[in-house]
């Protein structure tokens, strides 16, 4: 970021499209593969990217939005986006991309079952609650600190040791049911 | 990770990592996804404002709460009554005269007016309309001369001339329309003292055209003066040439009737000549 958080989010509050195009610069890239690594779809991810700065377009527009911890923020937003999403329908699975075939040392066989293993964990991360996959994801595959989960999630970073010990405890058994019945 | 994990808690870190690879997002729709996003922000923000009225929201929303809306008529029909009391009540106290109701309030008024006055030139012309304004309550006022309602305005008077007297300085205008106030004061006094009554200021023995009259003759008497003057001069040069021996010779007719005379040379003779 050329200016601090705050100052961007200073400009951003008067709709400076300077800031705007800088926040969404700094932002949108993580938020993709945020989104993409739980919805595994890039249409979805484009979407949860769109819907999550059109939501803080909206909170500026009434005055509120964050004063700072923006990337938690956004984060934050865009979790509660993706357990729409999946409270209303199961993940879509995203089918094969053609190109994937040509990738020169892969094996395509070895690719549609890495592909397929990836689809069986996001269905698995989708059924825990949606604090526990939070923690989970931010965690182990977004390689966020304590501190900077429970920024995102507004809560005390015990409490997501706790969410984080239970999650991994609920996800291994989902796991385990899983794999055994389908090896 | 720093945190201390099972080896059952590893292995399924270990499956989610394997999300963590993600295929490069499309350039065209991240440029998209960013123009749509500038684009909302734009229809969001309106650089010119909606005007003056419509920003009033908060108070819009106030006024129209129905219990304030009801107190709001109130106070407003209040005020507008209190405003036209007032209003009328000011107007009345402008036509008063000693001894009303309203008087005092016209004099409170007054003074008001005179302390908002922040130059002096304004105070001078409000004192001395203040005055004037005495004298005309003082020819209208059926009060007599005595009543203390008219001492008081004669005192108002006074403290007014006073202080424009103090106002005025050198302004040779000023000065003259305080002389005039003055007289007219005084004349207005006098008469009041005289028969304690201002109806009949006009004397019923000399009417305004016996006062043209008078001045008349005297202005015929300054003119006839000069030439009178001229004419006895020219009979004077015949018979002197001093200037002052008319005078002179006056005097010693005067001077001959009034004191013992002295007889003069064969004077006595000739009347006793004439009685013989």
């Amino acid at each position: 970021l050329k200016t601090s958080e705050a100052e961007l989010l200073s400009e951003a509050k008067k709709f400076d499209q300077s800031a705007l195009a800088n926040i969404y610069d700094t932002y949108s890239p993580g938020l993709y593969r945020y989104a993409y690594r739980q919805l595994g779809s890039q249409e979805g991810a484009e979407e949860c990217v769109a819907e999550t700065f059109s939501r803080f377009l909206d909170a500026l527009k009434r005055g509120k939005g964050p004063n700072q911890h923006l990337r938690a923020y956004l984060y934050r937003t865009a979790h509660n986006w993706i357990t729409d999403q999946f409270r209303r329908r199961s993940p879509p699975i995203e089918p094969l991309n053609p190109d994937i075939h040509s990738s020169p040392g892969q094996h395509p066989e070895k690719i549609t079952d890495a592909h397929m293993t990836n689809e069986r964990i996001r269905t698995q991360l989708s059924q825990l609650t949606p604090d526990q996959r939070q923690v989970l994801t931010l965690k182990f595959i977004e390689g966020w600190s304590n501190e900077e989960v429970a920024a995102a999630m507004k809560k005390p970073v015990g409490a997501v040791k706790a969410l984080q010990h239970r999650g991994l405890k609920n996800l291994r058994k989902r796991m385990k049911d899983d794999f055994e019945d389908r090896p | 990770v720093t945190d201390k994990f099972t080896p059952q808690e590893l292995d399924s870190i270990e499956r989610l990592q394997s999300l963590k690879p993600v295929p490069p997002r499309s350039p065209t729709h991240a440029e998209r996804g960013k123009a749509v996003f500038l684009f909302q922000a734009r229809q969001i923000y309106r650089p010119v404002s909606p005007g003056g009225f419509l920003r009033l929201n908060g108070w819009k929303r106030l006024l129209q709460r129905p219990r304030l809306r009801r107190s709001t008529l109130t106070i407003s029909l209040l005020l507008a009554f209190l405003f036209l009391t007032a209003s009328s009540t000011v107007y009345a106290a402008q036509q008063s005269l000693p001894g009303d109701q309203l008087y005092p309030v016209k004099l409170r008024i007054e003074d008001v007016r005179i302390a908002l006055s922040n130059q002096s030139a304004t105070a001078l012309a409000l004192h001395l309309d203040f005055a004037q304004e005495r004298l005309v309550e003082m020819r209208l006022t059926s009060l007599p001369g005595d009543n203390p309602e008219i001492l008081l305005l004669e005192e108002n008077f006074q403290t007014h001339i006073q202080v424009a007297l103090r106002l005025a300085g050198g302004d040779r205008d000023a000065q003259n329309r305080i002389q005039e106030l003055i007289d007219e004061f005084d004349l207005l006094t006098g008469k009041q003292e005289s028969d304690g009554s201002l109806d009949d200021l006009e004397s019923p023995d000399i009417t305004p055209q016996d006062l043209e009259n008078l001045e008349n003759l005297e202005n015929q008497n300054q003119e006839e003066t000069p030439e009178d003057q001229e004419n006895s001069g020219e009979d004077s040069e015949s018979q002197s040439s001093n200037s002052s021996e008319p005078d002179q010779s006056d005097k010693d007719q005067s001077d001959s009737e009034d004191d013992e005379p002295d007889p003069p040379e064969g004077g006595f003779d000739q009347e006793e000549e004439v009685e013989e």
